[in-house]
């Protein structure tokens, strides 16, 4: 018999004393490995719950290639963008909480949805017409849209987006976010919010409350996963989940034991995709900022909002764990096609005005 | 009728010159479209003096102006020493207290404006007839609340300096020549149609005068013909700024 056992030879990382309670939050390391060797230019899509917008800044602040496949318009300034929704996602989809919500973006993306047949809230004007939000993403515009065809064609523009998204993509970051949401009972689509909330009007007959649990959620991102590698058979997905408490629970139970019911299910479900498949892997967000490691200490005082010394300790340790060695490819985004012929058009037309401007000069 | 001046103190302390050339009638302010309108002008008799620079100066959206009891001209790019120039001919600090009515070319010169807009692909909602709206490619639309805050952003400036303008003298601003050039760069073109009808629509909104010759010669969605055009494309004739001034005078624009 020996005096050694499983744990004998084992690396200082397996030990919660050596790795956790003496390294301390800052000191720990190796947290998360890749086991992808990526080329530098490797093209990275971003979705998810509101943390995951960290994670595109992030990639975008280290010059990495972050895709941004539905811009907005060139030189509009930042905060615009912002409120328009651009530049937050590789597209313009809002945040999306659930794996339900998930498979049906990722769903409408590959054309088994059609953005026709969208569910559009009105909202009546003082008098006018009023505003139209499309319930997968109702404040995607600040003040919604002018009319249901323009509000149908940004659900179809972002879906193209998404579409392109996951054609070009190396890595497909999508942080998961909840299990509680909103469907609708007739169609069993998902809403990105409770009707009610923020807009809509709450039906009671027609609203249903899903609290998804493993099973449902496993489903839901297999059959997306399966549908993204038709698309891009070299994809690969990242799965993190979003350490931000619940705002509120519609589950009947207190939000703590809920947010943890929540996050645990998710947690398991991301965990045991990466352990069943090479394309998948999960990078642990949650852990660094909600573990015990970190006392709390990452959250503002309402105990939900991650602080910024949080969000760079998770960035840390996500961009360790990158291996970006692979040789680059050097792409380049293409332009509209009939962008030369506007430039030289645009220059032509200055030059004439700039004469004329001379001329002036000469005539006063 | 000649307009008055008043505030005989002004024009003393800065040393007025008004046996200087005669004052001009009107005031053509704005891009380099308002040469035809000099032209129209000088076709009907009526002096005007320019206050011209290229779009490419406009779209710096470089421009100041300042409280209006300070009656100071307010800051345009290139346009300092014509400024001045008016200023010491009319014996004002600010041009636009001497009551001249003012045609204006400002806010449009869409062209840039529409590069950018449609630089990552955006074509402003709803799309043209040329463009399929169910399988577009890569094209974006842009609904028109993102439209309203291209513009409000870009041109900001540009309505400061109207209303301030329209709060000291007669205004009416005026469309550019919905000219020819790059009609088949479909997309470019219906960007810049959507821009320059919301900025319409805002100076509009501004209750501000707002004048459209291509609607009235040829009708709300046409081009201009070439014959009205210059070789460059994008300049009405001198017989187009005629006809438009002939369609100011009989609306009022040139009454102080």
């Amino acid at each position: 018999m020996s005096s050694k056992s499983p744990y004998s030879d084992l690396e200082p990382h397996a030990f919660w004393r050596t790795a956790v309670a003496e390294a301390g939050i800052f000191g720990m390391s190796g947290l998360w490995k890749s086991g992808w060797t990526l080329p530098g230019d490797a093209a990275f899509a971003t979705y998810g719950s509101c943390f995951a917008q960290h994670i595109s800044r992030a990639l975008i602040a280290r010059d990495l290639n972050w895709l941004n496949c539905e811009p907005g318009p060139d030189g509009m300034a930042p905060e615009t963008a912002r409120n328009f929704n651009y530049g937050v996602f590789s597209a313009r989809t809002g945040n999306i909480y659930t794996a339900r919500l998930f498979l049906h973006w990722v769903r409408l993306a590959a054309g088994y949805e059609a953005a026709k047949d969208q569910e559009i809230w009105h909202e009546a004007g003082d008098g006018g017409p009023g505003r139209f939000r499309p319930a997968l993403f109702p404040t995607i515009e600040p003040d919604g849209f002018e009319d249901a065809d323009e509000a149908r064609a940004a659900i179809a523009g972002a879906a193209r987006a998404f579409q392109r998204s996951v054609r070009d993509a190396d890595v497909f970051i999508f942080t998961l976010g909840l299990t509680e949401g909103w469907l609708n009972r007739e169609t069993m689509a998902p809403y990105a919010l409770c009707p009610g909330t923020i807009a809509g009007e709450f039906d009671a007959d027609l609203h249903v409350f899903e609290n998804a649990g493993y099973p449902a959620i496993r489903a839901d991102l297999e059959a997306a996963l399966s549908i993204m590698r038709d698309l891009n058979p070299q994809l690969r997905i990242l799965f993190t989940v979003s350490p931000v408490p619940l705002t509120a629970t519609a589950s009947g139970h207190h939000v703590l034991p809920a947010t943890t019911y929540s996050k645990s299910a998710l947690r398991a479900v991301a965990g045991d995709l990466a352990a069943a498949m090479d394309h998948v892997d999960y990078f642990p967000s949650y852990e660094i900022i909600a573990g015990t490691p970190a006392r709390g200490a990452f959250f503002a005082p309402n105990l939900r909002s991650v602080e910024m010394p949080g969000v760079s300790l998770v960035m840390s340790h996500f961009f360790a764990g990158l291996d970006l060695r692979s040789p680059a490819g050097k792409r380049k985004r293409d332009r509209p096609a009939d962008t030369g012929d506007i430039e030289a058009s645009l220059a032509q037309e200055d030059l004439i005005c700039e004469e004329e401007s001379l001329e002036a000069s000469n005539e006063t | 009728m000649k307009p008055e001046y008043h505030g005989s103190t002004e024009i003393a302390e800065t040393g007025a010159r008004r046996d200087q050339a005669p004052c001009p009638d009107v005031l053509l302010v704005g891009d380099s479209h308002v040469l035809a309108l000099h032209q129209g002008c000088e076709a009907h008799g009526i002096r005007s003096t320019m206050l011209k620079s290229g779009g490419i100066h406009w779209n710096e959206g470089k421009i100041r102006v300042f409280g209006p009891r300070r009656a100071r001209s307010p800051f345009l790019p290139a346009l300092g020493p014509s400024v001045r120039n008016l200023e010491t001919q009319l014996g004002l600090g600010d041009i636009f207290d001497s009551g001249i009515p003012v045609i204006a070319s400002i806010g449009f010169h869409c062209g840039h404006l529409a590069r950018a807009f449609g630089a990552e692909g955006h074509v402003a909602w709803p799309p043209p007839d040329a463009l399929p709206k169910e399988n577009p490619g890569d094209t974006l639309f842009a609904s028109r609340s993102l439209l309203d805050a291209f513009v409000e952003e870009r041109r900001a400036r540009h309505f400061a300096l109207l209303r301030y303008i329209k709060g000291k003298c007669r205004l009416t601003v005026i469309l550019p020549p919905r000219a020819p050039k790059n009609a088949p760069k479909f997309r470019f073109r219906h960007n810049i149609e959507a821009l320059t009808a919301c900025i319409a629509r805002k100076i509009d909104d501004m209750g501000i005068d707002i004048y459209d010759p291509n609607t009235e010669f040829v009708g709300p969605d046409e081009l201009l013909p070439w014959e009205w055009v210059n070789e460059d494309g994008f300049h009405g004739t001198p017989e187009y700024g005629a006809r438009a001034v002939e369609s100011l005078l009989s609306r009022g624009a040139l009454r102080p």
